[in-house]
């Protein structure tokens, strides 16, 4: 396990105190903006075009269990599924990892009852595939087909099979909005979904979607952290370049690149 | 390296004598039945605390196990107590995420089975998924508990099935599902580069610098450009060199920037039990 080096130990502490300060700022009842996110505001007519085709939502939580990624997932879900059972629509969910089959279970049970609309709930509609990468990517596009699916939501933790479920939507010709922090996973999306959440943007859902001013708080409190990073990343640029020309300023732009880099 | 090693002395003792050691026998029945009335115990006392006791306690146990991680993290690593205790704790961790195996089948047999039962649309695929179970079960347990080969490296009938249900058929689905991959990246491809917008006409142009820098023909075709002149900038192996060192390295590390900073709140949220939602005890 890796130990926190001079830099990390400030660094950690002080974007943790950035957050928490600004949380506290939301619950003092401070005035908070932020800025629309097109991939989450186009959930409501995703679901709302497959309630208008008569066909079924698919959502996949991608490879994750319970882990902090797939938790932001989960709220994503019980959104989806609050407004399909609005619609009277319902809301198929295929997982990985088995432990989140009855977290997945009691957040649409609960969905639907918030609707009035306990009769709606069914609990095969949240399926476990298989704990195998590819295996659940077969699975999934077997849904899409034989469900004919009209829109696909995937959150969560993404690998190589992000692709292949996004073209099979696409095939199928569903509506498809996806989200996930995981860079590398992005660009394929970005191709195939008609909406894609980008890296941060997915941290930002619960907060967008509720307008939770503990999470707005803390959103904002990212902003100020990345800040932090942009300074950093200035001054080390800047010190880096100058101390290449004046030689007076080589041991400090040293020192800094030094204590950046963990040493 | 063994972390246990920095664990006080006496709970290592502990550890690797009593807690962690196979059992066998009587006690492996005992230790299980045991762990199951425990279990039990903790389960039925936790049912009988009222919501706000049991809520208050799930919070106090978030926070403490947090706690134990992100001290160990920022202690320094010579002398650090809480080392020792990580693989004990992952192992417990394990081990807790096993008691999740049975939830997986009971979903799998109950939308199967209802699927054969009903006769629905592609029943039959169902039944296929109940044959393959039962086969690969009754095989791998035969070749495991039953009669073993007589030569090294030869198989047993019960060892043959086994191997060509797993590793002859289920090992080979897993790359063939990947090898799907390589005519979908085309599809996804060809509608990302189509020229509808200055965007994509932008992608494309640097889609096309960057596959030809990448290959001899590329190279070949500003191999004329002197690779000392000023204008070697301008070769396409350099310039694909530049566009995914340079603009692509510095845009992916921007949403980096942004993801680890939103793993860290939402980390914190959850660590100090501020986080709402579905999941949590304040519906969105």
């Amino acid at each position: 396990m890796k130990h926190a080096d001079p830099f990390m130990a400030v660094l950690l502490p002080l974007l943790s105190g950035l957050i928490l300060v600004n949380i506290l700022r939301a619950r003092r009842g401070s005035d908070l903006f932020i800025r629309k996110i097109p991939g989450i505001d186009a959930i409501g007519e995703a679901v709302g075009r497959a309630t208008e085709m008569g066909r079924p939502i698919l959502f996949s939580i991608g490879l994750g269990g319970i882990d902090i990624v797939t938790l932001l997932a989960f709220e994503v879900v019980a959104h989806v599924t609050r407004l399909a059972a609005r619609y009277r629509n319902r809301v198929i969910v295929p997982v990985v990892d088995p432990v989140a089959i009855p977290v997945l279970e009691e957040i649409e049970r609960e969905a639907f009852a918030s609707e009035h609309r306990p009769e709606g709930f069914n609990a095969d509609d949240i399926r476990f595939l298989s704990d195998s990468q590819f295996a659940y990517a077969a699975g999934v596009v077997g849904i899409m087909h034989r469900e004919q699916v009209a829109t696909n939501f995937f959150f969560g933790i993404f690998a190589a099979e992000s692709l292949i479920l996004a073209e099979t939507g696409q095939h199928v010709g569903a509506v498809q909005v996806a989200g996930t922090p995981s860079a590398l996973q992005v660009p394929f999306f970005i191709v195939t979904c008609d909406y894609t959440v980008i890296g941060e943007e997915y941290y930002a859902t619960t907060a967008y979607i509720s307008r939770e001013p503990v999470l707005l708080g803390s959103l904002v409190g990212q902003d100020w952290g990345k800040l932090v990073l942009l300074v950093l990343a200035v001054v080390g640029t800047l010190l880096t370049t100058l101390g290449a020309a004046l030689p007076t300023l080589k041991p400090v732009a040293d020192v800094f690149v030094k204590w950046i880099g963990g040493g | 390296m063994d972390r246990t090693q920095t664990a006080p002395a006496f709970l290592q003792e502990f550890f690797s004598k009593h807690l962690f050691v196979p059992l066998h026998g009587w006690a492996f029945v005992g230790a299980l039945l045991g762990t199951l009335l425990v279990a039990g115990l903790l389960f039925f006392l936790l049912s009988a605390l009222p919501p706000l006791a049991r809520r208050r306690l799930m919070k106090t146990l978030a926070f403490v196990a947090g706690l134990f991680y992100a001290v160990e993290f920022f202690w320094p690593e010579k002398g650090n107590p809480l080392t020792g205790y990580l693989i004990p704790l992952g192992t417990f961790l394990r081990v807790m995420g096993c008691f999740a195996i049975g939830l997986g089948l009971i979903s799998l047999c109950t939308v199967h089975g209802k699927a054969v039962g009903r006769r629905s649309e592609g029943w039959i695929n169902s039944a296929a998924f109940f044959a393959a179970f039962f086969a690969i079960v009754v095989f791998g347990f035969w070749q495991q508990y039953g009669k073993q080969p007589v030569h090294p490296g030869a198989y047993t009938f019960a060892g043959g099935m086994f191997h060509i249900l797993f590793i002859g058929m289920y090992n080979s689905l897993e790359p063939t599902m990947f090898s799907i991959l390589a005519f979908f990246i085309t599809s996804a491809a060809y509608r990302a580069f189509r020229v509808k917008s200055a965007e994509a006409s932008l992608m494309l142009g640097a889609a096309f610098i960057v596959m030809l820098g990448q290959v001899p023909v590329g190279m070949i075709l500003t191999s004329w450009i002197p690779p000392d002149s000023g204008f070697a900038f301008f070769r396409l192996e350099k310039l694909a060199n530049w566009i995914l060192t340079g603009v692509s390295s510095a845009a992916f590390r921007g949403i980096l920037f942004g993801t680890v900073i939103g793993n860290l709140a939402l980390s914190l949220r959850t660590w100090l039990s501020l986080e709402k939602g579905a999941y949590f005890d304040k519906p969105l």
